[in-house]
């Protein structure tokens, strides 16, 4: 199968000094318009409201947002948050995504299976099945206090580690799957080579297989971080006010105290945070094979 | 090959029609027979109309949305008021559970307004939300019937209840906490503490309280002061943003105390069987009210329903299912519910609240609350 | 593919592979034996079992509503999405036209904005347009997320199909409109449904923009269970998540299975 993501057009056939827009290209009008007016539409007037609501001001929702130690603190936080859980996905991740690269194709396409179907599975579902397990009368404790390890509770729930458990546990496969698309194309002759020439195996993965698979790790943890930054439902369900997370913020200045003014300067302000993000991580590696690994799980 | 569209294209189709047929309002059909004469022999002027009370004259096939606070209340007022006046003028209900006001004012804002009666706090409702709110059509209401006090321009109270003090029996080793000053006492109970998680819903309050502020002193609110009380026991804080949340921390014993809707944490005790018990001490007595948001889309009919529930022989109705008690002075709440009303405990240490200060103040209530939490 | 210098230590890579697996599957998987539960409220291990919440799920008309809701909406959302993404696809894979790359980034946006941001902005322009609480709306915000998974996947159809058939077919004298009806209809068509398929699942469990455009006339199953979770609290949320759960893994299956008998892999 060729590489994951959009193409670059090596389909064969080479046009000769054709003409600079061929027929195929109308094909897209119809999709670029929809989107243009149901979606790109409505997040530039909501970057407006930034600067219009209350009337006039300009910057003054950036400059309050700055300013209050509350609202940095939320996005210290997300920032935190989305870090940790990354670094978690990735401990996880590589392990599963090797295990998955070498092992024979049944068990790699069980292993895939895993990997796909809580991917694909409800948030809010897989969330409350977390609350469940976590919570002080939860499975964990109940379990943990019924075999006499631990007399009280453990605080799985409403702080930093609920989240970040219920977050990596739905952000793995983000990570998995990318990685798995490089390392199942790691040719396998380059370690045995190493090892022939009489590297230890330790050393041949470290030189060989790692520094190669790097484009993988990348991908995945940028993937991860930034999905992690814009997550909602679940650090609202698992995570205490402390743990309030920068969507959520949004949400509520939105939804309840109806600052349209604040809320989408917030907005305009993560957005830009993701796109220096992704702009940064572009030079390791073609956005679109990253995002391209999600729809094609192959 | 054989070309797939069709199929699909049927599926669209009856995608499309199933959702023309399902989605939007019902066409109002032919309006409730009233005969003439009963209505012209309805009550002299200067008192309602009496037809009201036992026919509305409401428009069959309206659907109208009420939104309420979910969970074993909203069953109540389902049970009591929302299918009996359906069966009786055929007027449909479509339910939200997560009454807030500022929905209300959102709808209102936006010119999209969904919600036609509103069951909301006290904290709500008063003239400052004029703006957001339809008066009250006071030619239907039996106001002269209704609680002094309990029923204003925009707003009606439906039911009384209490903010009280909930424990788990089995966790308070024994003892029994006295008041709030016990739940902030984490020496003495040790355990976590649910907390309504709202900031015009008693936290300040009970935080005062808890501090030694007599009821009567209460208010303006000393917010710094019960924010300081707060902070000792913020880390065992357990935050329910709706009334079945409470019922179900306290029920698995997820907290040891809670803050709770009296009805639920009934609710809790005698529905879930759980053990669980009311500290009626330093409860703050309130009220919800009914409101009709501005531009309500069924405003008559709203109108005509709170009537209705608000009617004596019907305003007691909720408290067969739960210890609500009725705002009309002439309903009699249910006789196996009288003693666990909050009217019914009331004593020298019960506290209100003040809605026009809450009111007045809510957003800079809202503000420090907001910044205190997630600190 | 067998690594036999790593012998030693695949026991280790087997066992956190394990450990991995039981991470990623039993937490969801938790939810089935809850809908069971004879317990009023959410809780793990069910004290016993009863069928009373599918009862009272099948009854609900709230919960009846938000299940016809959400299927329509996917429904629909699958079906717009895969014409658009579609072509799309075979603009973007065949076409040549200055911007390409621009459009190509445009497909990908969907993606990459965190979904808050697109639930406000869509609220506030929808609300304006007065399709917020409507099936037109809901489908119109969850294709505009779906576009990109579809295109994805036609793509790699197209560009892993052998273009031979198709010069093969128009030296043979088939016009360009029959040989993409013949030809290359038919052999996109995996990823086309594929496609199709994503596109459904995007809709089926889509929560937080749903949130935003539903209104109490209309709401999708995702925001029904997530009003239930915060504000009723009985296990009938439990037996909607395992159905939610059951129709999510049907669909992928019929992934695998229209994967499975892609011609030109």
């Amino acid at each position: 199968m060729a590489l994951p993501g959009l193409p670059a057009g090596r389909s064969g056939r080479r046009p000769r000094g054709g003409p600079t827009v061929n027929r195929w290209a109308w094909l897209t009008l119809p999709a670029v318009v929809f989107l243009v007016v149901l979606f790109l539409v409505p997040l530039v007037l909501m970057s407006l409201r930034s600067f219009t609501e209350p009337p006039n001001a300009g910057l003054a929702n950036y400059g309050e947002f700055f300013a209050s130690e509350a609202d940095i603190r939320v996005l210290g936080n997300t920032f935190y948050i989305a870090t940790i859980s990354t670094i978690v996905c990735l401990v996880i991740g590589y392990p599963y995504a090797y295990l998955m690269s070498v092992a024979p194709p049944r068990v790699a396409g069980l292993l895939l299976i895993a990997v796909l179907v809580p991917f694909w599975s409800s948030l809010l579902v897989r969330t409350f099945a977390w609350e469940v397990i976590l919570r002080d009368t939860g499975v964990i404790n109940s379990l943990l206090m019924g075999w006499g390890i631990i007399s009280q509770p453990l605080s799985l729930i409403r702080n930093t580690l609920g989240v970040i458990l219920g977050m990596s546990q739905i952000l793995l496969p983000f990570m998995v799957l990318p990685l798995y698309a490089v390392m199942r194309r790691i040719d396998p002759e380059y370690s045995r080579a190493a090892a022939n020439l009489g590297a230890p195996p330790f050393a041949a993965f470290r030189r060989i297989f790692l520094p190669l698979s790097l484009p993988g790790v990348v991908a995945g943890s940028l993937l991860v971080f930034v999905l992690a930054l814009g997550f909602y439902i679940t650090p609202t369900i698992l995570g205490s006010p402390r743990e309030t997370m920068i969507s959520r913020f949004i949400a509520d200045q939105i939804q309840q105290r109806l600052n349209w003014g604040l809320g989408s300067a917030m907005a305009v302000i993560l957005m830009i945070l993701t796109f220096i993000v992704l702009a940064l991580a572009s030079r390791a590696v073609r956005i679109r094979d990253v995002f391209g690994a999600l729809g094609d799980e192959s | 090959m054989r070309s797939w569209p069709r199929p699909v294209t049927a599926v669209a189709v009856l995608a499309l029609v199933a959702s023309a047929c399902s989605g939007g309002t019902a066409s109002p059909s032919a309006v409730a027979s009233v005969p003439a004469s009963t209505a012209a022999s309805a009550a002299p002027s200067g008192a309602p109309a009496a037809d009201v009370c036992t026919n509305p004259n409401a428009k069959a096939g309206t659907t109208l949305t009420f939104a309420s606070y979910g969970g074993v209340y909203q069953k109540a007022q389902r049970s009591a008021w929302l299918e009996p006046y359906t069966k009786l003028t055929g007027v449909k209900f479509v339910e939200s559970e997560d009454s807030a006001n500022a929905t209300i004012k959102a709808q209102v804002d936006s010119g999209q307004v969904t919600w036609d009666v509103v069951d909301v706090g006290n904290d709500f409702g008063l003239d400052a939300n004029a703006d957001v709110l339809e008066p009250l059509d006071y030619s239907l209401i039996h106001k002269d019937e209704i609680i002094p006090g309990f029923a204003s321009t925009y707003r009606i109270a439906d039911i009384t209840y209490g903010v009280v003090l909930a424990y788990r029996t089995d966790k308070v080793n024994g003892q029994v906490p006295q008041g709030w000053a016990d739940f902030f006492d984490l020496k003495k109970f040790p355990g976590k503490r649910g907390m309504y998680d709202y900031s015009a819903g008693g936290i300040l309050e009970v935080a005062l309280m808890a501090d030694g502020v007599a009821p009567k002193d209460l208010y303006p609110l000393d917010i710094p002061r019960a924010l300081k009380k707060l902070d000792t026991i913020k880390d065992q804080l357990v935050f329910w943003p709706g009334g079945a949340k409470s019922q179900e921390l306290i029920g698995s014993g997820e907290v040891t105390m809670s803050l709770m809707w009296n009805g639920r944490a009934w609710g809790a005790k005698n529905l879930d069987g759980k053990p669980v018990e009311i500290q009626w001490n330093q409860q703050l007595l309130t009220s919800d009210y009914f409101v009709v948001p501005k531009g309500s889309p069924n405003k008559d009919e709203a109108m005509k329903f709170i009537a209705w529930a608000t009617c004596a022989q019907n305003n007691a109705g909720p408290s067969n299912f739960i210890p609500y008690g009725p705002t009309n002075t002439k309903s009699k709440a249910a006789a196996d519910k009288v003693s666990d009303l909050a009217v019914t405990n009331v004593n020298a240490t019960t506290a209100y609240f003040n809605d026009q200060w809450l009111v007045d103040n809510a957003k800079a209530l809202d503000d420090a609350y907001n910044a205190w939490k997630t600190k | 593919m067998t690594e036999s210098w790593l012998r030693p230590n695949r026991l280790l890579l087997a066992a956190l592979g394990a450990l991995t697996v039981f991470f990623l599957v039993v937490p969801t998987s938790l939810v089935i034996p809850m809908g069971f539960s004879s317990s009023q409220i959410l809780t793990f291990p069910p004290p016993g079992w009863s069928l009373q919440w599918y009862q009272k799920m099948l009854t609900d008309p709230q919960w009846t509503n938000g299940f016809v809701n959400s299927l329509e909406v996917a429904t629909l959302t699958a079906i717009v999405s895969s014409v658009l993404g579609t072509l799309a696809a075979l603009g973007l894979v065949r076409g040549r036209f200055p911007g390409k790359s621009l459009v190509n980034g445009l497909i990908l946006t969907p993606l990459i904005v965190p979904v808050i941001i697109i639930a406000i902005g869509m609220f506030s322009l929808y609300v304006r347009w007065k399709i917020t609480g409507s099936l037109i709306g809901l489908v119109a915000a969850h294709t505009a997320l779906a576009i990109p998974f579809v295109v994805i996947n036609v793509s790699v159809s197209l560009r892993t199909m052998d273009m031979n058939l198709e010069m093969a077919a128009q030296n043979l004298g088939a016009g360009p409109i029959r040989t993409f009806r013949r030809i290359t209809l038919p052999l996109a068509l995996p990823g086309i449904l594929a496609g199709a398929l994503f596109a459904f699942l995007t809709s089926w469990d889509e929560v937080v923009v749903a949130i935003f455009i539903s209104t109490a006339r209309f709401r999708t199953l995702p925001v029904e269970m997530w009003e239930q979770v915060r504000q009723v609290v009985d296990p009938t949320v439990a037996a909607v998540a395992t159905v939610v759960l059951a129709v999510t893994t049907t669909v992928l299956l019929l992934v695998f299975v229209v994967r499975r008998q892609a011609p030109a892999t």
